[in-house]
């Protein structure tokens, strides 16, 4: 009888730990494939015409438009866009059609400027962007889009 | 003493039934939690991938750069009756319109039912208004006016506000800002819309491009 609880108790005590020990790593698991859910739904792409891409040689801009494809806020101020590879040396945005805030759905508009470059009317450059979500449990996401673009250059 | 050892050998049993017992029901329990898992993980991958890539086209698109975008009421005139058309005096432009009246018969407002296309301002005059005592002076504004047809040609309903228009790579605006949809917001498959926008200065005469999603068609003005 005593054998008989005492192996009770041992079993019910160790069944109750490992119990435990397995909910916690399924919970851990469950996080990560959130998180891992909530990047599928983080994404952004060039939008607007690709064989005209605004590029004023007067005022060394180039004006490109990402639109928010996913369906979590990106953050307008942690964002980097390379031209042929190259950061420009600044860079404005604007959300469209209004607000502050990216949501999805919505257009940035982001104005380059680099007094270096030296493009013609219909070259053909590189556009490569990066940026990051806003936090979504705790965890941000990157979002990247790249493509090749045509000058439409004017003065 | 037989019994005894009976009896040892039944409790041994016992025991080693419910440990083996216990043990398949944490064994049970876990497994139970991992499939659940991996179901919960495989109903939202298939709900995200759920959802096709937007699919439309633009059938085709002209840009009128003489149009007339709006008329003003420099006087009014008096005596005109109501079911008249206002067209240019002369020339084929194809400009048209309609007008209201007020009780003395003066015109108060036009609205345009055809643009048109002209080199410089026509003269407009009134046709069908009656006999009016004074007659009424209008101005022609010539502007742009984009006419375009897009179909949705995927399978997915596309909302207005998620449409971006371009010209000329520029001015990004949104669909639904342009357009004035007879009752709804939404565009659906298969469905074409007819977009009739005009502006005194529209910010490009080259190309048009729609985006939608990560889905961009483009189509020159011709």
């Amino acid at each position: 009888m005593i054998m008989l609880i005492t192996a009770l108790l041992i079993s019910g005590g160790a069944s109750a730990l490992l119990l435990s020990e397995w909910s916690d790593a399924v919970r851990v698991v469950q996080i990560n494939e959130q998180a891992s859910n909530n990047k599928d739904d983080v994404s952004v792409a060039l939008a607007g015409d690709p064989a005209m891409v605004a590029h004023n040689t007067t005022a060394n801009t180039i004006t490109l438009y990402f639109l928010n494809t996913g369906s979590f806020d990106l953050d307008t101020s942690n964002y980097e866009v390379l031209i042929d590879g190259a950061a420009p040396t600044s860079s404005t945005e604007s959300v469209l059609p209004s607000g502050t805030a990216w949501n999805p759905g919505d257009l940035l508009e982001v104005v380059l400027t680099d007094s270096g470059w030296s493009y013609s009317d219909g070259e053909d450059i590189s556009v490569y962007f990066v940026g990051v979500s806003e936090r979504i449990n705790g965890y941000t996401h990157s979002a990247t889009a790249s493509a090749e673009v045509r000058l439409n250059a004017f003065s | 003493m037989h019994i005894g050892v009976k009896s040892e050998m039944g409790a041994s049993v016992g025991v080693g039934g419910l440990v083996i017992g216990m043990s398949m029901l944490v064994v049970f329990s876990m497994a139970y939690q991992a499939i659940s898992l991996q179901i919960d993980s495989g109903v939202d991958r298939i709900e995200n991938a759920d959802e096709p890539a937007p699919s439309f086209a633009i059938d085709d698109a002209v840009m009128f750069t003489g149009a007339v975008v709006d008329v003003t009421v420099a006087s009014g005139g008096a005596g005109y009756s109501s079911g008249g058309t206002i067209e240019a005096s002369s020339g084929t432009g194809g400009f048209s319109a309609t007008y209201t009246i007020d009780g003395s018969g003066a015109i108060i407002s036009v609205v345009i039912t055809s643009h048109g296309n002209y080199s410089s301002p026509p003269a407009l005059v009134v046709n069908n208004g009656g006999t009016p005592t004074s007659n009424a002076s209008l101005n022609a504004v010539l502007g742009n006016v984009l006419y375009a047809n897009l179909t949705n040609t995927g399978s997915t309903t596309i909302n207005h506000d998620d449409v971006w228009v371009f010209l000329d790579g520029q001015n990004a605006t949104q669909f639904s800002s342009v357009y004035n949809p007879p009752l709804t917001n939404l565009w659906f498959s298969g469905e074409t819309l007819f977009l009739d926008w005009f502006d005194t200065g529209l910010p490009g005469n080259e190309r048009m491009a729609v985006s939608v999603g990560s889905t961009t068609v483009a189509h020159g003005l011709w």
